[in-house]
This record gives structure tokens, sequence and C-alpha cells, in this order.
């Protein structure tokens, strides 16, 4: 058995790793530099909308308790538009170690690295950020077809958090993968197993706090067009209000 | 007479073999193929039918008889498995040959034997094999050495001089020539029933030791590095082999039905087989629907 580095430890510290730190600390891949173009938009969409909001409530205030219709939509929108930035406060996971087994291996490794970076943080967003936000998220592109048909109910609710909680804000203590390859005879990397270690803490729209400890194994497959994940053994832990 | 085989591991290995030193060891034991047509593509939410042959071809001796045949049956989710067990000398027809031993089709294959016995077992019973595992005589012991050894429940006394199989009955601790003498002995009441069953049973708890050492993600992948390593592979890739992988090792043994085809002996023509009796199709029927039988 060869092991060998299949990428160079990133330093992103392992506390306090929001998107922008993320984006600071790494050579982006191209993979990763339109997904830091897609954040930096949601992020500034977000931001138009809160101030859209603002000023859309603006109105609503100074026009007083007209109605009690009135003071109910502005109550709503405000919610909405604060929740539109848990998936982007979870960021993009650093990658802690990485290395391979098998034979040495002739695949381009940081390409795969990146790859299942990317999809990881695909993973975090729709599993857990739109979750957090009060809705579903697609997990066909993240999954192999294999893996989604058999998910049962107990599964799903182990890799989201669907109707758990919803977020007004969220923010990522930890987000960190551990990536360890398989090389094949060929020396092509065809499965890797990425060491989750995720723990959120954030606060309600209600203002009470909350944490989501997550941690355990995605295992990726090269699927064609992405590596996705096709299995999965993972452990949560909610402290929810 | 020596055939047999035992038989294997194999499918364990399939899985999940062993012990991280057998990296080294660099032999090739296994033969993984897949079996079924190519626009046959096994998933995780159907049934899963794997062959497992053990031949008998060593150094001077074997007449390529794969003494040892079992069906293994992983329905749809995983967890549980059937193991239909096959006698040797059960009489099929073997296409281009005639009605001979089953033992015999593998063998007899002048090319892609795997396909070609996977198809004349596989028609027997009524299933698609998807794949076939093959182990050789020789490599039987190197593979139960190489992880560890294993522990056998043996269920009877045995004491053959003809497969040096000595044994009392209860726990037993074997390396690879005693797991190989064990599921060699047929002098035993219900003689190649008897062995097919301890075949079984042998291969079961070698799955108990692989499991035992764990199954966490990056355990299979040292597994899957153990297997490919040391295995032919055709037909399949590694995503595949590790999707088996883990499969195989998601079994609790505890959970695996065992059973051998109903069948009698008979002389036919001079030469002694053993014929399916008549409640070996409704057997068949409750296999080959989803892998698991409910009535039988």
């Amino acid at each position: 058995m060869r092991c060998g580095p299949m990428r160079a430890a990133q330093a992103s510290p392992a506390t306090a790793s929001t998107t922008n730190k993320s984006v600071t600390n790494v050579v982006m891949p191209r993979q990763l530099r339109s997904v830091a173009a897609l954040v930096l938009a949601a992020v500034l969409g977000a931001c138009s909308g809160n101030s859209s909001t603002s000023a859309t409530s603006t109105p609503e205030t100074t026009a007083g308790a007209r109605t009690t219709t009135t003071t109910t939509t502005a109550a709503s929108t405000t919610t909405t538009t604060a929740l539109a930035d848990v998936s982007t406060a979870i960021g993009t996971p650093t990658i802690a170690s990485a290395g391979t087994i098998g034979p040495a291996g002739t695949t381009d490794t940081l390409s795969v690295a990146d790859k299942v970076q990317f999809m990881v943080a695909e993973y975090e967003r729709l599993a857990i950020g739109t979750a957090l936000n009060g809705s579903t998220g697609d997990l066909v592109g993240v999954l192999t077809a294999e893996a989604a048909k058999t998910l049962t109910p107990e599964q799903r609710a182990t890799l989201t958090d669907e109707a758990t909680v919803r977020a007004s804000a969220v923010s990522a203590g930890t987000n960190s993968i551990a990536l360890t390859g398989y090389t094949a005879a060929d020396g092509g990397i065809s499965v890797v197993n990425a060491a989750l270690s995720l723990n959120l803490s954030g606060t309600t729209a209600a203002g009470a706090p909350f944490t989501i400890k997550r941690f355990g194994n995605l295992t990726f497959v090269d699927d064609g067009d992405a590596w996705r994940i096709d299995s999965f053994d993972l452990s949560v832990e909610r402290d929810l209000p | 007479m020596r055939r047999l085989l035992g038989a294997l591991v194999i499918f364990v290995v399939v899985i999940g073999a062993a012990a991280v030193q057998w990296l080294d060891a660099g032999a090739t034991v296994l033969k993984i193929v897949k079996t079924s047509s190519a626009d046959h593509h096994w998933t995780p939410d159907k049934p899963l039918f794997v062959l497992l042959l053990g031949h008998d071809i060593r150094p001077g001796a074997g007449c390529g008889c794969t003494d040892s045949i079992h069906i293994v049956g992983i329905p749809a989710g995983g967890g549980q498995a059937t193991f239909l067990n096959i006698p040797r000398d059960t009489r099929v027809n073997i296409p281009g040959v005639g009605n001979h031993r089953i033992n015999e089709a593998w063998g007899r294959a002048k090319e892609n034997k795997e396909q070609f016995a996977a198809q004349v077992i596989g028609g027997f019973v009524g299933v698609t094999i998807d794949y076939t595992i093959v182990i050789g005589f020789n490599d039987f012991p190197k593979l139960i050495n190489e992880i560890g050894g294993v522990t056998v429940d043996v269920p009877e006394s045995m004491s053959d001089p003809n497969s040096g199989a000595f044994f009392n009955k209860g726990l037993v601790a074997m390396n690879g020539d005693q797991a190989l003498a064990f599921s060699r002995d047929r002098h035993l009441g219900g003689g190649d029933f008897t062995r097919s069953a301890n075949q079984t049973r042998l291969i079961l708890a070698v799955l108990a030791k692989l499991r035992g050492a764990g199954t966490a993600p990056l355990e299979q992948l040292k597994y899957l590095a153990v297997l490919a390593r040391h295995s032919i592979l055709n037909g399949i890739g590694t995503r595949d082999l590790y999707r088996l992988g883990r499969l195989a090792l998601s079994i609790d043994p505890a959970s695996v039905r065992s059973m051998t085809m109903p069948g009698t002996g008979a002389v036919i023509g001079g030469g002694a087989f053993v014929v399916p009796t008549a409640d070996a199709p409704g057997v068949f029927a409750d296999f080959a629907d989803d892998a698991i039988l409910q009535t039988h």
C-alpha cells in the first residue's frame, strides 16, 4: 500500500470558517471560482433583499398601525429576508487533510479533491442551509441515482436538517473535511471518503439559540459528470429550542 | 479424492477482505466477473445474485471441477442474505456437452468460463447471476491465513483422513489448511449435502471476522484496496466493487439463511448424480423472486 498526498492540507483555520475566509485562503480552482461568484452574488442578493425589505417595511412602519394586515405582512417579510442568508453563511468546507489508499495514482488528485470539496459544499447548502431556511433541498444532484433511490426517511433525517428549525442566522464554527481517495490498479481514483466535521450555531427567527453538530463520513464515487455521494455514515447532534 | 474446495471466502472477500498485511502479499487469488448481460445492471434497490465457485485445479491434480457451488442472494437493501448451496453432482444439461454434473460447467467452457458457468447454474435455478467469483484450491488456505485464521462452529465432530479434517464439535480456531480440510470433508451424515452446508458455514465465519475488524467507511476503502490488489476483475469497475463490498459487509451472518438444494442420489447411465426432488422448483422460485426464502 502506498499512501501519498492527495492534496496539501489547506491552511484555513478550523474555526470561524466563513465564505469570505475560505475564498481568501484557498487558491481557487475553477469550480470554486464559480462557487465563489455564486456565493458572492447570493450574498449581494441577500443584502439587496435586506435593503429592499427595510425599504419595504419602512413605509409600513411610517404608515403606522393603519391595519393589522399591514403589520403582519411586515413581520413576515422581515423573517423571510433574513433567512436568505443561512445557506451562504455555512460556507465552503476546508480540506483538513488528504491522502490516498492503493497504488500510486495517476489521476489529477487536485482536481478530484476540488470536485469533492465542491460537492460537499453543495450538500451542505442543499441539505442543511436550505432546510434551515424552512425549505426542502433537492438532493438529486448531490446523491448518486442509486443512493437517492434507496434513501430512507430515517437516513434523510440524518443527512438533512429538514423540519427541524427555521433559522434567522447561522455561523459555522467548524466546517472541514478529511479526504481519503482510493486509487485503483490503473492509478485512477474512483472512490473518495470525506470525513466531515460541521458545527453550526445560530438563532431562530424568535431569537432562540441552537446548535447542530454533524460528523461522520460521506463516500463519493465518480459519477461521470460529477462526484456524488454514494453512501454515508453520519451522526448528528441537535440542540434545539 | 480431493476435489473440493472450499469455498469462498470469496464473497466475503469480495467484500472486504482482510488484514492490512495482506496488502503486501501480492498474490492474485480471486477472479471477479460480471456475468450478467451488458444491458443488465444491478442497483441497490434490486436483489443481487452472486455465484461463488471454488475449483480444484492445483499443480498435478484437479479436473477443473468446481466442487464448491453457492448462489448468494442478497435482497434489495442488503443486511441479510440467502445461500443456496448446489451439490456438485447435480445433473444438469450443459449446452454443447449434454447431461453432466453441474461442477463440470466451468471447466468445460473453452472461453468465458465464468459467463458460461453462470448461465448454466443460474439457468438451472432460474436466476440471473450478476457476478461470479472464483477461487482456486491452493489460494483458499492463503486467504484464510492472510486474515489471521477463522473460528468456525463445527456442527459435528469430524475424523476424515481423506480431507485431513479432525475436529471436535463446537467452536474451533482454524488456519488455512484446516479450513480447507473442514470445507472438503464429505464423509459425514448427509455426504456432499452436509459438506456444501459446511462451506457456507465457513464463509459466514469469515464474514463475521471481517465485520468484527470494522465496517467504517475508511476500513471499507482498505478492504477495497486489498480486494482489488488480489483480484482479477472482468467487466466490473472499482466503483461497483466498492458497492459490492459495502453490501457484503452489511450482511449480518445471524440473518443469513443457508439452504441446500433439495435433491436425492440417482444412478443414470452408469453415472452417480444428484437430481432435484419434487420440491426443488418451489424453492428455486421462492429464492429467485426476491432472494429471500419466505415459504421454505
